[in-house]
């Protein structure tokens, strides 16, 4: 199986954020993690290996990206409202960086697809 | 917090995404923040936003999609099952298709069971020959 990982320096969130592309064809499937995971909790926690005939018979082809969740929503010392505006860069990110990686990978129309 | 993000991001993105599977998730945020609210909690809340999205550009994209709602009865899936059921009903109103997995009380919050739903609802969607 071919893994990929990107990383960029996010200045919105002043770190490191990680995305990992496994697999090399088939249905783009962008992947979340379990809260306050990053984008290798796929990997760390054997979702990848279960996913791994679907991705190695070039099915699907899944993008894993981290969570800020730790920063924003679930953050116990925050107030709700900077939780709520820590959670914006993500959402940015995760758009702006990821979604070009991920819409590239998009081939002919699927089940899956608009 | 991954299926809340699966679901959140189709239901406001909808044109950049074939559809969802969101697996044991919250479709609100009570949970993390109580009854804090604002618009941008108001926004990420499809629990919330959903029963009043009248708008049918993003009402005729929805209906386009592939939705996945799974959840189980066991262990720890309060209130994703609460919620999950509510969006149920509120895709129901809102005729939006949807597939509601209500999976039994053996089915935890927790990996085992997402490694056997996760490639179970994929080969099931999936167009291509399955794999197994």
């Amino acid at each position: 199986m071919q893994v990929t990982h990107h990383t960029w320096y996010s200045p919105h969130l002043s770190k490191d954020m990680g995305l990992n592309h496994y697999g090399q064809q088939g249905q783009p499937v962008l992947a979340f993690p379990a809260q306050e995971g990053n984008h290798r909790n796929f990997e760390d926690f054997g979702m990848i290996a279960a996913l791994r005939p679907l991705i190695e018979s070039g099915a699907i082809q899944l993008f894993t990206v981290d969570s800020v969740d730790g920063e924003s929503w679930t953050a116990k010392d925050l107030h709700p409202v900077n939780a709520a505006c820590a959670m914006r860069p993500m959402y940015a990110i995760s758009w702006t960086r990821s979604y070009p990686l991920f819409a590239t990978t998009r081939t002919s129309p699927s089940g899956l697809q608009g | 917090m991954g299926g809340y993000h699966a679901a959140n991001f189709l239901f406001r993105f909808p044109h950049a995404f074939g559809g969802c599977i969101a697996l044991s998730a919250v479709y609100a945020l009570s949970e993390f923040i109580n009854d804090y609210m604002d618009d941008l909690v108001y926004y990420n809340s499809p629990l919330l936003f959903l029963p009043n999205l009248e708008d049918p550009y993003y009402l005729d994209e929805l209906k386009r999609k592939v939705i996945v709602l799974a959840v189980g009865q066991g262990a720890w899936e309060e209130p994703m099952l609460t919620q999950t059921r509510q969006m149920a009903e509120i895709l129901r109103q809102k005729n939006i298709p949807a597939w509601i997995d209500i999976w039994g009380p053996d089915v935890h919050h927790d990996w085992p069971w997402w490694h056997k739903q996760l490639p179970y609802f994929l080969e099931k969607l999936l167009p291509t020959p399955s794999t197994s």
